[in-house]
């Protein structure tokens, strides 16, 4: 019986080579329970960026051991990372990475097209999300035609439109103001209250404070406290 | 992602770039265009070659003084020591030819064409065929009667329509008065329909259509139209297909004799002139495709330019997409896509404008013939290019991390 979203031993990350290598993350070890919200806290320069692109397989670690939803990810090659990533994680960013040419109701529906789902239902589908963000009204919106409010919550119907259990959100109200900050912020409570496990990374600790849990990050390690 | 999807947000991204598009396939609506009319112009001559050898029959032998003579040995052969050859066994008929561009007129209508001086033998070799008038004889030769056969076309844009009382009248050529024998029936609109029909055999004064030539006898042409300096074409007709070989010895045999030295002629029977002829052709038209080839291939590194800055430019997009669960393959088919789409595109309109081109080049003379082959060639030609010069770039998209493809900025 396995109840860690995500589990990690003695994780190592380095960049450069030779006398111009940084250690990242120096044996990270680190346990996400299902339906946990966490906030990883740390100033910038920490590795929390790194940490969080490993936990989203957009970053390959170098040593140690990574479970992920009880799935061991040592020897999946990078399609299996791609499945992955659409099923089991949904990615916030800071900057919300939203495709600009796309409408708000097409950047949502990416995730299940990607999957192989035809359009009609995958737009149905992210319609429905939108609507949980409350841009009903704005799904035929192109991203620069939105606030940065409104493009963030894009960004969260995106991913919880393929219905994946680990929301990933790095910084996601480092571009907006306190008060739409903590519209975000809301949002994610709510979802973790509906079952979603959540990973927030900022170096804010007032939001931190707000979540279950914290876990804070100095010089490639994690302590908690 | 199925292929559907991928190919909306291909056409979303071309509709985004429409000029870029265009200047890319500006290498590919070339090279397919080159390559069409190659192909048309390449059929056109060989047909055009087809269509001078046509009247000629494979029992021909063409004989005549080899430009650059090797040595300098060897006398000329007379007329009168090559009209002997008709008593060679293996030999029918013997006929000669001398020719020249020349101006011709009646009344006001001047034209210049090709002049033919032929002795009485030629006109049956070549099945010259009367529409009223009468044949040029050997006779008119001996005499130096000044008298002329025209071709149909040649005729009509003298005299007009009406050829009816033509017989008679007096033309001018090159400045002097000939009276004209006879009027050749057209060859031209066949019942087939063949457009050069009726050509005369390379190699002539002027070459063209039987329509378009006059006849006059062999003396004459020596004596007023030809310059000093040309050679005849003494055009042999074996006894039957079988005695074309045997002849062209008997030939040979007989030059060496009277002349000593055989090499300073060459001897040559219809159907392998009509083989090399075609050949050339042919040699033409490869050498033409290479060209061709070439300017696609040149069309191609353009694409492949356009797609790496394509590929730099979404970057993040794809960073984005890799987050979200796209795979290698996606990526890759997207600009795959992009870059077979951008060729199939220039190919068409590259074929659009070559069938519309193909038919303006009988003003300059060059016969072409528009062929779904051709076409055929330059579309899979385009794809091919597209495709091969598309893959690079589209698999180093694939190929691209997606924690470096997020950060790119």
């Amino acid at each position: 019986m396995n109840t860690d979203a995500i589990r990690m031993n003695g994780i190592k990350k380095s960049y450069g080579a030779g006398a111009t290598r940084v250690n990242v993350l120096n044996e990270v070890s680190l346990k996400v329970k299902k339906g946990e919200f966490v906030a990883v806290l740390g100033p910038s320069g920490s590795g929390k960026t790194t940490l969080m692109n490993i936990i989203g397989l957009i970053d390959t670690h170098d040593e140690g051991e990574y479970i992920l939803d009880g799935e061991d990810l040592e020897s999946k090659d990078e399609n299996e990372y791609s499945e992955i990533r659409n099923r089991k994680i949904g990615f916030v960013f800071q900057k919300f990475n939203l495709i600009t040419k796309y409408t708000a109701l097409y950047n949502v529906a990416l995730p299940l097209l990607l999957r192989g789902a035809d359009r009609r239902q995958a737009e149905e589908s992210a319609a429905k999300m939108l609507e949980k963000v409350g841009l009903a009204d704005r799904k035929h919106y192109k991203p620069v035609e939105l606030s940065g409010g409104q493009q963030q919550r894009v960004a969260i119907a995106r991913a919880l439109v393929g219905e994946a259990n680990i929301i990933l959100a790095d910084e996601p109200t480092g571009a907006l103001d306190t008060k739409t900050g903590q519209e975000i912020v809301e949002i994610l409570k709510t979802l973790n209250k509906n079952g979603k496990t959540i990973v927030l990374i900022t170096h804010d600790t007032n939001i931190a404070k707000q979540a279950g849990r914290i876990i804070h990050v100095r010089d490639g390690q994690v302590y908690e406290h | 992602m199925n292929l559907g999807e991928i190919f909306r947000s291909v056409l979303l991204n071309l509709q985004a770039n429409k000029f870029r598009v265009f200047l890319t396939s500006l290498g590919i609506i070339i090279g397919s265009f080159t390559i069409i009319m190659v192909v048309g112009i390449g059929k056109g001559s060989e047909k055009a070659v087809a269509d001078q050898y046509k009247r000629l029959s494979v029992e021909t032998i063409m004989i005549r003084k080899a430009r650059i003579s090797s040595g300098g040995g060897g006398r000329q052969l007379t007329n009168e020591q090559a009209a002997q050859m008709k008593d060679l066994a293996n030999v029918k008929a013997v006929g000669f030819t001398l020719g020249a561009q020349a101006g011709i007129s009646y009344g006001s209508a001047t034209e210049n064409t090709s002049v033919l001086g032929v002795s009485e033998s030629y006109q049956q070799m070549i099945n010259l065929e009367l529409a009223s008038g009468n044949y040029l004889r050997d006779k008119d030769g001996e005499k130096r009667n000044k008298v002329a056969l025209l071709g149909d076309n040649i005729a009509q844009l003298l005299f007009g329509e009406h050829l009816a009382d033509v017989i008679g009248k007096t033309v001018t050529i090159k400045g002097r008065k000939y009276e004209v024998k006879g009027i050749l029936k057209r060859v031209g609109d066949g019942v087939l329909g063949s457009d050069n029909g009726g050509g005369l055999p390379a190699g002539f004064g002027g070459g063209g259509s039987i329509d378009d030539s006059v006849f006059i006898p062999y003396e004459v042409a020596e004596k007023y139209i030809a310059g000093s300096r040309s050679s005849p074409m003494i055009t042999v007709q074996a006894e039957n297909i079988n005695a074309v070989a045997p002849a062209i010895e008997e030939i040979s045999e007989f030059i060496e004799n009277k002349t000593g030295d055989s090499s300073s002629y060459s001897i040559m029977d219809a159907g392998s002139r009509l083989s090399t002829a075609q050949a050339t052709a042919k040699t033409m038209s490869a050498l033409l495709i290479a060209v061709a080839t070439i300017v696609l291939v040149v069309g191609g590194i353009g694409i492949m330019n356009v797609l790496f800055v394509s590929v730099k430019e979404r970057t993040r997009e794809i960073g984005i997409l890799k987050s979200i669960g796209a795979k290698r393959k996606d990526i890759l088919r997207e600009f795959l896509l992009e870059s077979m789409l951008i060729s199939i595109a220039g190919g068409m309109i590259g074929s659009g404008l070559s069938l519309v081109t193909l038919p303006l080049l009988k003003y300059l003379n060059l016969q072409a013939i528009p062929s779904t082959e051709g076409i055929l060639l330059g579309l899979i030609f385009s794809v091919l290019t597209g495709t091969f010069f598309g893959y690079y770039p589209a698999l180093k998209a694939s190929k691209l991390k997606p924690i470096h493809a997020l950060n790119y900025e």
